[in-house]
Parts: structure tokens; C-alpha cells; sequence
């Protein structure tokens, strides 16, 4: 149950609904904003690069949250809609010669449009026979990309993108990047929890613990479900742009049915149902990846029998071995556990 | 608290008018005959029990008023528009709200986000507006939640406003089913066997609570109930059903010295007055 921290009382509705409680929390988020702000003139060349692909997988990860941990629709292709974004902002950059700040909306409008097909189905089926279906979406994706003419969005070869530009400043280095990612990632985070904690949010999670009554409650169950997935396919859109610019060069290689698993995965692990917890899983499963990636070519070394494919050998055990952990040890994530222990020092010393 | 202005403009233009009319409904599944040329009628400020032995159909019947079953013939039309075939948020946006036999909460949000639900039904503010909290979006939040109050308020469910419901008590989650029915405004109020399972406080508790929806609000309410006291004592007519048809119909004194209705469901030692 949710508690206010000690000696804070609301005294208008406005402030009981509000997402930041009191003067203290509000100073300590912009005090890590700040510092994440800062962050190129501290981080390692190595730590910047994985906090950028983290905080665009993280704007992805949010878009799965809403649409599989608050509406409940499971979606194996959340990649594929990263990537039809990302193959959105590059064909629109290409092409209409549009700036960054049209083509990133426009790139997760075009998924969202994608993801609206998939919507439309989920309000007929659920549950395993959905999960097949957004498996599709994976391969639709892959077939209608390396079909396309090769002109239109580089099939096989793959597409190169020009630098994303503002008034004649290039993103072209990390640190500019890691600033522009940054920017969105705040502006995602700060929209995703909006939608969750308002009418929609409401809906979208009576839509997840019992659909029919949530029709009789008024809700509408069909429009719910397509917007779960219009709403996590724009992230995912969004989120697949930034990769664009970032990468300058993608590929359907880079959108594969295992980056959609591994998206679950760090839901799974953050907790469903939570924005904070999306973040807070992806930061961990990020971490446990470059973890890997660092450890592995030390081990390959000292025991030269197991062979180069160590990494991507260990990427796949670690993944299941985390699900499964997490599943077994926490089901409801990081986040849960969190609040746990939030909850319980709030009312310390008087547990009842 | 204000009850809703348009049942009062409603009245004035069909003084007479029944709000709800069933008529000769029939609903088969497969070989299965639910309900056969079943017929009810509610006016005004009614309340309105549906009784019968299990299987009778009453829950059946219910279902198809609320849009979940769509009968394969016969006429349903509330306020005078036939609402056959609609969607159940249809429905329920129409005026006509049900609560459920079991417990149909939902249980990880909290009692207040679950009235607001209910009253969220003619919010307004898209998507768009919700990603960027726009100042629409929390106006229109701050005055459903003051709804919300209000609902719990009258309920007594203020103390527990921020708990989530899956952590309450039964009687106290059905009484959260009967908030987020009222956040719909409803112009007609289905309940369905609200006393199952309840002890015997919880059930006046309630009982009272339907009474007082009925004075305040000035609704009609259809009540599918197994507990006899209860109906007898609450309801102004009752519907007795009996293999889907309706088997008598009348006002409470009436159906306990019905021959055929004791012979059907009370059994043959009910007598006129006594105790079920």
C-alpha cells in the first residue's frame, strides 16, 4: 500500500495525486537529473556508449511496460517496432530532408501505426494466441524490409543516415548524443508516467485484470487495447529514431526476436506494472550485459577450450537464468521488493 | 449528494413510461434454453427483485440486459431505445450499470482509483493531452477524484480510500463494486445477489445502502437475490423465474402465497409471513 513519507499530509487532491510528494523528493530528482545531465564530462568513453544504447533501449523498455506490464497485452516484437521507426526516421531524414525534432515523432507516429494493426488484433485474442501474433510482427517486419526496394530502405545492405542537426550543430559525437538521448528519455519517462496515473492509465489496467468487467465499468475494452498498443509502439518508435541517429547505419539485424525477448526480460526483472521499475530494469540487465561483455574475453583467455563463442553462448544463459530468477526469488520485480522496504521504513517504528 | 439531473428531466418527459422494458426475450445456447419469452418491466423508482431456483435464468437474464449475452429474439429497450446487441460500455454509458455475483474489483488499484474508473466514463482528455499532463487532463482528474469522494463518502469508504482492493475484506470489496456502479451515474441499477457470502451485518449494511441509493438518487434498482428476507423485505414487486420463463410475477405478499412459485422454489414449507 502506498504511504507518504513521514510528516507529509496532502491537503488538496492535486497534491495526493501528485507524482513528487514533497520539497526533499523534488530536490533529489533534479539533483539526478542534473547529474545525468553532467554526465559526459565524466563518464569513460566506454560508459557513455553503453548509457546511450541503455537509455534508448530504456525509452523502447517503457513503451513495453505500458503495453505488457499495465495493459497486459504480451508483444514479442516490441524490436520490430523499434525498428520500424528507426527505418521511418531514416527513409524521412533521407529523403524529406525534415530536422531531427519532426522526424523522431514522425518515426514513432509511423510505428504506432504499425503497432495499431497488431492493436486491432489483440481485441480479438488473447494470451498465447497474441504472443504468436506479435512474434509476427518480427518477421513481418524483416520480410517487408529486405523486400523493399533497395532504394527506398537499403534491403539487405542495410541504410546510412546524415547526423542528426539543430541550427547547424551536429550530433555527431557521444556526448552530444548522450545529451539528445537524454532530453527524450526525460520527456518519455515524464509522459509515460502521465498516461499511467491518469483516466488512461485506469483503463488500460482494468483492461489487464478483468476485461469484461471493465466493460461494464464503462471502459472501452476494444479502443483500450489498441491504444496499449498504439501507446507502446510510438515509444518504440521514438525509441527506434534516436537509434537511428545514434548508429547512423542500421540493418534488420539489429531489431531481432532476441532484443524483443531481452526487453521482456528487463520488465520482468524491474517489475511489471511500473515505470520506475522499467528503468530500474534496464539499468540492471545493462549492467549484467557489460558485465558479461567484460568478463567474457578474460575467461575466454584463461581457458582457451571454451572458444570465441563464450559471449553470445553466456548472453543466452544469463538471460534465462535471470527470468527464471527473478520469476522464482521476486515475480513482481525490483520495483515491488523496493516498495517493500519503502513502505516498511515509512511506518517504522510502529509496523501494524 | 446531487443525484443525476437527467433522471429527474427524463421523469418529467415519460411520466408513465417504464425506464426499462423486456419483452419476450428468448436466449438459447446450443440445445439449452436460458431464457424463453421472458418479459419485465420496470418504472420509476423501483425496486425490483428477480427470484428463482439455481439455473432459473436470472443471471442469464441479467447478462443479456447488460449487452454480455445477445438473445436471439425478442425486445429490450430502455428509456424507449432498444439497446439489443449493444456493447456493455454502451450500455453502461446509456444508463443502465450492473455489479457482479462475485467479486469483479480490480484488485491492485486502490478503492478511490476504482470509483474513478467508474467516473471516468465521459472523460474527455486524449491521449495526447494525458502523455503531456496537460492542464486539461488535471483538471479533469481533480474533479473526477472529487466525484470519487463523494462516492466514498456516502459509502463509508473513505478510511480505506488508499488501499488496494485485493487487500480488503469481501463485503467491504463489494461494497467498492457498488461505488465504481454509482460513479456511472446510473439511471438504472442491475445488482446481482449482492448479499452472497456476506454475514449477517455486512448484509444491512448493505441492504441499507440499497435503500438509501433508491431515496437519494431516485433510481430504479433490479436485484437478482437468493436471500428471501432480504427481498421480501426491500422489493416493491418481484419476478419469480423458473427454467427461463417467468413464472409469476407481483408484489411480495402476493408471490409467498403463490401456489405455483412455493411449489417451484420455496419449497413446500414456506408459509405466507413465515422465514424461508
Amino acid at each position: 500500500m502506498f504511504r507518504n513519507p513521514a510528516g507529509v499530509f496532502p491537503l488538496s487532491y492535486r497534491q495526493d495525486m501528485g507524482l513528487v510528494r514533497s520539497r526533499s523528493q523534488l530536490v533529489c530528482l533534479l539533483l539526478f537529473i542534473l547529474l545525468l545531465i553532467l554526465g559526459p564530462w565524466y563518464f569513460s568513453p566506454r560508459m557513455l556508449a553503453i548509457m546511450n544504447t541503455s537509455m534508448i533501449m530504456a525509452v523502447a523498455v517503457l513503451g513495453l511496460q505500458i503495453n505488457l506490464g499495465y495493459a497486459g497485452q504480451v508483444n514479442l516484437g516490441q524490436a520490430a517496432f523499434m525498428g520500424v521507426g528507426a527505418y521511418a526516421s531514416g527513409v524521412l531524414a533521407n529523403f524529406s530532408g525534415l530536422g531531427f525534432i519532426l522526424v523522431i515523432p514522425l518515426a514513432g507516429l509511423a510505428s504506432a501505426v504499425f503497432g495499431y494493426l497488431f492493436g486491432v488484433v489483440a481485441a480479438r485474442i488473447k494470451g498465447f494466441y497474441l504472443a504468436l501474433t506479435t512474434l509476427a510482427a518480427q518477421f513481418v517486419f524483416h520480410f517487408v524490409v529486405i523486400n523493399l526496394p533497395s532504394e527506398w530502405a537499403g534491403g539487405a545492405k542495410g541504410l546510412a543516415l546524415a547526423p542528426a542537426s539543430l541550427f547547424g550543430f551536429q550530433f555527431n559525437s557521444e556526448s552530444s548524443l548522450y545529451l539528445l538521448n537524454l532530453a527524450v528519455l526525460v520527456l518519455m519517462t515524464y509522459g509515460g508516467f502521465s498516461i499511467v496515473r491518469g483516466r488512461h492509465g485506469r483503463n488500460l489496467v482494468a483492461v489487464r485484470d478483468e476485461d469484461t468487467a471493465a466493460g461494464i465499468m464503462g471502459v472501452d475494452v476494444v479502443g483500450t487495447k489498441v491504444n496499449a498498443f498504439l501507446i507502446g509502439s510510438f515509444f518504440a518508435g521514438v525509441a527506434g529514431a534516436l537509434w537511428a541517429y545514434y548508429l547512423r547505419y542500421i540493418s534488420v539485424d539489429q531489431f531481432t526476436l532476441f532484443n524483443s525477448i531481452w526487453m521482456i526480460g528487463m520488465i520482468i526483472v524491474g517489475g511489471m506494472g511500473s515505470i520506475t521499475g522499467a528503468l530500474i530494469g534496464v539499468v540492471v540487465v545493462r549492467a549484467i550485459q557489460e558485465g558479461i561483455t567484460s568478463v567474457a574475453p578474460i575467461v575466454a583467455e584463461a581457458v582457451p577450450s571454451l572458444g570465441g563463442e563464450l559471449i553470445f553462448a553466456s548472453y543466452n544463459m544469463v538471460l534465462g537464468i535471470l527470468i527464471a530468477a527473478s520469476l522464482l526469488i521476486e515475480p513482481k520485480g525490483l520495483m515491488h521488493r523496493w516498495n517493500t522496504i519503502k513502505s516498511s521504513y515509512r511506518i517504522w517504528p510502529y509496523p501494524f | 449528494m446531487n443525484r443525476p439531473e437527467t433522471a429527474g428531466t427524463l421523469r418529467q418527459v415519460h411520466p408513465t413510461a417504464p425506464i426499462l422494458d423486456v419483452k419476450g426475450v428468448n436466449l438459447r445456447f446450443g440445445g439449452v434454453r436460458a431464457l424463453s419469452d421472458a418479459s419485465m418491466h420496470v418504472g420509476q423508482d423501483e425496486m425490483v427483485a428477480v427470484i428463482g431456483p439455481n439455473g432459473a435464468g436470472k443471471t442469464s437474464l441479467l447478462n443479456s440486459l447488460s449487452g454480455f449475452y445477445r438473445p436471439q429474439d425478442g425486445e429490450i429497450t430502455l428509456f424507449g431505445e432498444s439497446i439489443l446487441g449493444m456493447a456493455p460500455h454502451r450500455i453502461a454509458k446509456a444508463g443502465m450499470v450492473r455489479t457482479f455475483q462475485g467479486i469483479h474489483v480490480l484488485s491492485t488499484l486502490s478503492v478511490i482509483e476504482n470509483i474513478m474508473l467508474g467516473c471516468g466514463f465521459n472523460a474527455r482528455s486524449t491521449l495526447f493531452e494525458s502523455f503531456f499532463y496537460h492542464v486539461l487532463t488535471w483538471r479533469e482528474e481533480m474533479a473526477l477524484r472529487a466525484k470519487a469522494e463523494e462516492i466514498a463518502d456516502f459509502l463509508d469508504l473513505g478510511l480505506v480510500r488508499h488501499q488496494p482492493v485485493g487487500t480488503l475484506g469481501y463485503g467491504l470489496r463489494k461494497r467498492v463494486d457498488l461505488g465504481r456502479a454509482l460513479a456511472l451515474e446510473p439511471k438504472i441499477l442491475l445488482v446481482d445477489e449482492p448479499m452472497a457470502g456476506m454475514n449477517g451485518e455486512e448484509k444491512e449494511d448493505l441492504a441499507r445502502f440499497l435503500v438509501d441509493i433508491r431515496e437519494l438518487w431516485k433510481i430504479p434498482i433490479v436485484m437478482v437475490e437468493h436471500d428471501m428476507s432480504v427481498v421480501m423485505d426491500l422489493a416493491d414487486r418481484i419476478y419469480v423465474l423458473n427454467f427461463g420463463q417467468v413464472l409469476a410475477h407481483g408484489k411480495p405478499a402476493e408471490i409467498q402465497t403463490n401456489q405455483d412459485v412455493i411449489r417451484a422454489y420455496l419449497g413446500g414449507s414456506y408459509r405466507a409471513g413465515g422465514a424461508a
